[in-house]
């Protein structure tokens, strides 16, 4: 039997919330994000349409706001880019990445370790 | 009596490239009894009603264009006979996909059971044994430990593809969920 386990992923650190914000930005899904140098929140920008990533307290998740379509859908792609950014940013040493696929909007990596 | 199959299901993944060979769908069937130490996956052991689903039902629900293939995991599929048999046989005549059976009992006990051979049947590639931690598959191999074997019960696979591109495989959903599965776990 091979093993099976789910795991929901919280927007909690904002390292990878910026660092999928860029990709997002990179792959032309969003237009921009702007960094609030004072509070723990981010403006992102999709043709016009704006949405905030925020924060009330350090301890808390982060939380899109704004109009509820673009808001649910730029949410759920942050949310995906996160997991993937984390994931990479945390693999074990003695596991490395030796594929990577992107399709039917599902993010497959494979691991050898 | 002419009565619908129920599967108790612990978990499905539409399409998994680490389950065997090329892209399938994965279906973790719910029970067993083995209590293997070092299981990986204690929550499927409990008798207890998780999601019910006929067999066509199932695999209608999840199939999705470009699967090779049927994997049945669990938990232990051979407790639901019924419901694995008409599943092997949708998914090889329904939607001409292969199928590859995981189990704790061994091929000679089953082959000793008219039920059980019935399934083999419709079956491609068992995969046999208890899960044993002291001999943990080393390889690529996709099987948990070295004492699992492989039967090919038709001309389809043979043990090269089997070898798959990593021990373990993570999907993440467009909501950003991750199902973790393969033959290791992370850390």
């Amino acid at each position: 039997m091979s093993f099976y386990c789910v795991i929901k992923t919280e927007l909690s650190r904002k390292k990878y919330v910026i660092a999928a914000l860029a990709e997002m930005q990179r792959k032309g899904e969003i237009t921009n994000y702007s960094v609030s140098q004072t509070k723990d929140k981010i403006e992102v920008d999709r043709d016009g349409e704006v949405v905030t990533v925020s924060r009330t307290k350090e301890a808390a998740n982060y939380e899109i706001g704004g109009i509820s379509r673009p808001a649910r859908e730029i949410s759920d792609r942050i949310k995906q880019l996160y997991a993937y950014e984390s994931i990479k940013d945390n693999l074990p040493l003695d596991f490395e990445i030796s594929k990577e696929t992107e399709e039917a909007g599902e993010i497959h990596i494979t691991l050898k370790g | 009596m002419n009565y619908e199959v129920i599967i108790n299901v612990h978990s499905i993944i539409p399409v998994s490239c680490i389950n065997g060979p090329g892209k399938r769908m994965v279906v973790f069937f719910q029970g067993c009894n083995n209590k293997c130490p070092g299981c990986f996956n204690p929550d499927t052991h409990a008798f207890v009603k998780k999601t019910g689903y006929s067999p066509k039902s199932l695999i209608g629900k999840y199939f999705r264009a470009g699967i090779e293939g049927l994997t049945v995991s669990g938990g232990e599929p051979f407790y639901q006979r019924r419901g694995l048999l008409q599943l092997l046989i949708s998914a090889r005549e329904d939607y001409g996909l292969s199928t590859v059976v995981y189990t704790g009992f061994s091929y000679e006990r089953l082959s000793a059971s008219p039920p059980a051979r019935a399934i083999l049947k419709y079956t491609d590639v068992l995969v046999d044994g208890r899960f044993e931690i002291a001999g943990k598959e080393p390889t690529m191999l996709a099987r948990g430990s070295t004492n699992q074997r492989f039967h090919f019960l038709s001309d389809k696979y043979t043990e090269a593809d089997f070898v798959m591109d990593g021990k373990i495989e993570m999907i993440i959903a467009p909501d950003g969920t991750i199902t973790q599965t393969g033959f290791s776990k992370v850390a």
